[in-house]
């Protein structure tokens, strides 16, 4: 039986939070959780706080530190406009399945409801977009329900969770017990309905279905890297000879080197990827839920493929695409499963019909767009592979890509990284996919930083997305964050841009952006920059980044080249556009 | 459009209405009429009305409720109308 002690409920929020393994929160203090940060300054030795700027920094960077760590990111805000600035992190980690646990104060529990300074509903606010919330009105049920918000956040599909406190239960006196036993037997869930044997049935099923395949394709999504599904997902490609395409958001599930490595499918993909995914007999997709993004025009997608899907969330199946095979569970585990019946099959002709797809695109969109001879996004991406990633793991002494984080914004930037970075399963990728949240960028990158200061933490942002967040470059300057930030500076919003040329007959409205002198912003947070302007000059610069040990600002004055590849919103891989 | 009756088994929390109704409204979906009784243990069941003009949509919902934290069990029948002219 755990000891109880008699303590405040702030006492008891911060304590469950260090019981659940957390060292480091971010937040921003105000009116109603002035007792819980009072409490905090008691705990400075332990618990590590990160004042950010504006709290949707704040909840960025819990998003940032849980998909950089694998832990529960945990965010504070007062109650009201706090609380609300924090609506936009919620609804991204929701969609993109990112384990945090927001805390909002609010007002005492007999003010509720009476319209009283700072009041907002959260609950009523936030229901749509979290996993599970809960309104706190009294000490005692603090560490019953931070403990189970902490294990809903983290459990299945990861998610977020808002814990809303009632500013007496932040003061009142409880009698506390960690008792994560009895908390998470408290909570209600359905219980599963399907047996092992019908799993099993689908799995023979899959696997059949795979070995009878003469054009089979994975498709990896994230949750192959939130279920460490990487080296399986790997083992079988090469066994069985099945090309693999990723997601955006499972771009680094498998090594760009592996030989059964074929790209990013979807409207930005490679064309590899996209065409064999047109072509395809049977596709097993693991991790991943068919998003628009991927599938644009659903009725045209895979025509001749059977699809076999693999998610932990079974409200994924036949959401988007129809399925022919569900398998319900754990990436890892049920990859594994798949792997011990999957037999040799020799589809050399298959996976070359991917690679001459992929020679393609190189003649006609990767070779004109390096060899520019304007600086664009392509090329400072390019350069960031071969003189930062190899220089900063070299250096380290290890794997290219190892221990190194690369973060993005939302935009071109975004595409331009996910197609020309190169990465590995061992390197850390994160991105906004789902909501596609301009601003994302800096304050995720902050996170994953704190979260893992051993790795080198590369922020590539549009000026758009960068000003969104610009304010948490006095968060990197108040912590001394050494994080890279690479300014992918065109002074438009690039993709907006993009589609007014390409289908608003190049009518640029509002997309054309005054910016300010970065330089001298650089200045004012005392961060190193550097400015660059043309393609001969980006190597040089790339460089000093890598030997900078502080944080650094690298301005690259981009062209407004467009991002191709591009199947258009809602059409097929026959409307692929190349230039 | 066909009606519905869904029901469910819940833990007793105050959002859990509206966590079940918001998943009929984010797909534009009329509910007309909700009832809510508690019952022992910190549970209560809910039976719910509600139009919708295709099954699978229903069939959707319901695998989304299924993952709600706080729900134990919910499920929909479909009520038909029984038209003597058709007979």
């Amino acid at each position: 039986m755990a000891e109880t002690q008699h303590i405040s409920g702030a006492d008891a929020l911060i304590r469950t939070i260090l019981n659940e393994g957390i060292d480091t929160v971010f937040g921003y203090p105000g009116g109603s959780i002035i007792p819980i940060y009072n409490r905090l300054y008691d705990y400075t030795d332990s618990l590590h706080h990160i004042l950010v700027r504006h709290e949707q920094g704040a909840v960025h960077a819990a998003e940032g530190y849980a998909r950089a760590t694998g832990k529960v990111g945990v965010c504070m805000a007062t109650s009201g406009p706090g609380a609300t600035n924090f609506v936009t992190g919620i609804a991204d980690a929701m969609m993109d399945s990112t384990p945090i646990v927001c805390i909002t104060a609010q007002v005492e529990a007999d003010k509720l409801g009476t319209e009283f300074f700072q009041e907002a509903d959260m609950i009523g606010i936030t229901t749509p977009i979290t996993k599970w919330n809960y309104q706190v009105t009294r000490a005692d049920e603090i560490s019953t329900v931070v403990t189970q918000a902490f294990h809903i956040a983290r459990s299945g599909r990861p998610g977020p969770v808002l814990v809303s406190i009632a500013k007496n239960a932040q003061v009142e006196m409880c009698d506390y017990v960690y008792d994560k036993e009895y908390a998470i037997s408290q909570v209600v869930q359905v219980a599963p309905r399907k047996g092992g044997q019908a799993r099993d049935e689908q799995m023979q099923k899959a696997v059949d279905m795979l070995n009878n395949a003469k054009k089979p394709l994975i498709i990896a999504g994230q949750g192959v890297i939130i279920s460490g599904a990487e080296d399986i997902l790997a083992r079988i490609a090469n066994k069985a000879c099945i090309p693999v395409g990723c997601t955006l958001l499972g771009r680094s599930c498998m090594n760009f080197h592996d030989h059964y490595y074929i790209g990013m499918v979807g409207m930005h993909g490679n064309i590899s990827a996209n065409r064999m995914t047109n072509e395809a007999d049977v596709i097993l997709a693991v991790g991943m839920r068919f998003s628009d993004r991927v599938t644009g025009k659903v009725s045209t997608y895979a025509p001749h493929a059977k699809i076999i899907h693999i998610d932990i969330d079974k409200t994924e199946f036949n959401k988007n695409v129809h399925v022919d095979v569900r398998i319900h569970g754990d990436a890892k585990a049920m990859l594994e499963k798949i792997y011990e019946g999957l037999e040799f099959v020799d589809r050399e002709s298959w996976r070359r019909y991917g690679y001459e797809s992929y020679d393609f695109e190189k003649e006609s969109v990767i070779v004109p767009t390096l060899g520019s001879k304007s600086l664009n996004m392509a090329q400072v991406v390019d350069a960031i592979n071969d003189h930062y990633i190899e220089r900063v793991s070299q250096r380290k002494q290890k794997e290219f890509g190892e221990n190194v984080i690369l973060v993005t914004d939302v935009g071109q930037n975004q595409m331009f990284a996910a197609r020309y970075l190169k990465l590995t399963m061992k390197t850390g990728w994160i991105t906004s996919g789902g909501l596609g949240t301009m601003g994302f960028g800096l304050p995720a990158a902050i996170g994953a930083k704190a979260g893992r200061p051993d790795a080198e933490v590369v922020a590539l942002c549009g000026d758009g997305g960068f000003q969104m967040n610009m304010q948490e470059l006095g968060t990197i300057l108040q912590n001394n964050i050494s994080v890279k930030i690479v300014l992918l500076n065109n002074s438009w919003l690039g993709m907006v841009r993009q589609w007014q040329d390409l289908f608003f007959d190049k009518r640029y409205s509002q997309t054309h952006l005054i910016n300010p002198d970065f330089e001298h912003i650089s200045k004012a947070y005392g961060i190193r920059y550097r400015r660059v302007e043309k393609p001969e000059e980006i190597i040089d610069a790339i460089e000093e980044m890598a030997a900078t040990k502080g944080p650094f600002i690298l301005d690259a004055m981009v062209d407004q080249t467009n991002v191709f590849p591009m199947i258009p919103g809602g059409r097929s891989i026959d409307d692929l556009m190349v230039k | 459009m066909d009606k519905y009756i869904v029901d469910a088994i819940v833990r007793n929390r105050l959002d859990i209405l509206n966590r079940i109704t918001s998943l009929f409204i984010v797909k534009n979906l009329p509910v007309h009429s909700v009832m809510f009784s508690a019952t022992a243990g910190n549970m209560a069941i809910i039976n719910l009305i509600c139009h919708c003009p295709d099954e699978d949509i229903m069939k959707r919902i319901i695998n989304q409720a299924n993952k709600i934290v706080d729900i134990s069990e919910i499920y929909y029948t479909k009520v038909f109308k029984f038209d003597p002219d058709k007979e």
